[in-house]
């Protein structure tokens, strides 16, 4: 089952583009859960007829692991999220396109053991290193495209590339 | 659904789920295609989800995309219709929906989805 995992601190723009494509999936019959991060308030970005629509449209999972939405959803440990993401046990890739001044780490708590971590952007040694030691294992990578420097645990783009094949199913983090 | 690795030639379906980064989702996008395709794998449909006008509209992201010479469908999917859309006839993305998607896909050997 696809999972669409959702941050409530992302601008408003993003929830309403993930709104639309969630009822296309819900349209197509597409098993989907859906997977809400603690942040702010979840109400502001959806207004209670679209959660209604969600309902009516056949949104069967909904998980939580912040603030209750105004649809039935279950709350969930991060384990319990993690486990969600990862049926079967089946290893992820995990995609950040490092910006300066943002150091949301929180969903490093859905990592599994064997999953990956792809950075991109010029991030700064210290920092990189610092989110290494939190990475639950040292599959971690910047991938370096030739237009920053070249620090240790950097890979080619080609390896990228083909690492992602090896990923059916990859989650891309702000 | 099986997903399998061939490393010889694959015929690959690329969705993606834009962040609101949009130029950093639409160059990795761009980039890992590029590759698939140097290595022998085709690439039968790449999936945006967003407002069309979004990804026509940007320049940078576009030009990217006006260099592709592999011929692979690019499919920008979108419930939102946009006039803009209409004025640009020369784009390479073509708007659709997810059935049109559903249909590409079932030439694909693998789906790379990027949630």
């Amino acid at each position: 089952m696809n999972v669409m995992v959702l941050n409530p601190n992302s601008p408003e723009t993003h929830w309403q583009d993930m709104y639309l494509l969630l009822l296309s999936q819900l349209n197509f019959d597409q098993p989907i859960a859906l997977l809400l991060l603690p942040g702010s308030d979840h109400r502001g970005h959806w207004n209670e007829q679209q959660w209604r629509a969600l309902s009516l449209y056949g949104l069967d999972q909904c998980h939580h692991l912040g603030t209750q939405p105004p649809i039935t959803s279950q709350a969930l440990t991060w384990q319990r999220a993690k486990d969600l993401l990862h049926p079967n046990g089946a290893p992820m890739l995990h995609l950040c396109h490092w910006q300066a001044g943002v150091d949301h780490t929180d969903w490093f708590n859905l990592a599994a053991e064997q999953d990956h971590l792809l950075m991109y952007g010029n991030i700064p040694s210290d920092c990189f290193d610092r989110w290494r030691e939190q990475w639950p294992n040292p599959n971690c990578h910047i991938v370096f495209d030739g237009t920053h420097p070249h620090i240790a645990h950097s890979i080619k783009t080609t390896e990228a590339a083909a690492l992602c094949l090896k990923h059916p199913h990859i989650m891309n983090w702000q | 659904m099986t997903f399998y690795f061939n490393p010889r030639s694959m015929k690959i379906a690329l969705r993606i789920q834009p962040t609101h980064d949009w130029i950093h989702s639409v160059a990795v996008a761009h980039q890992w295609a590029h590759h698939w395709q140097a290595q022998g794998h085709e690439v039968v449909a790449v999936l945006f989800f967003g407002e069309a006008a979004q990804v026509i509209n940007h320049n940078e992201s576009c030009q990217q995309w006006r260099q592709w010479q592999q011929g692979a469908l690019l499919v920008c999917s979108t419930v939102v219709e946009d006039r803009q859309i209409q004025a640009l006839d020369d784009h390479p993305f073509q708007v659709a929906g997810l059935g049109l998607w559903e249909s590409l896909t079932e030439q694909a050997d693998q789906q790379v989805v990027i949630s």
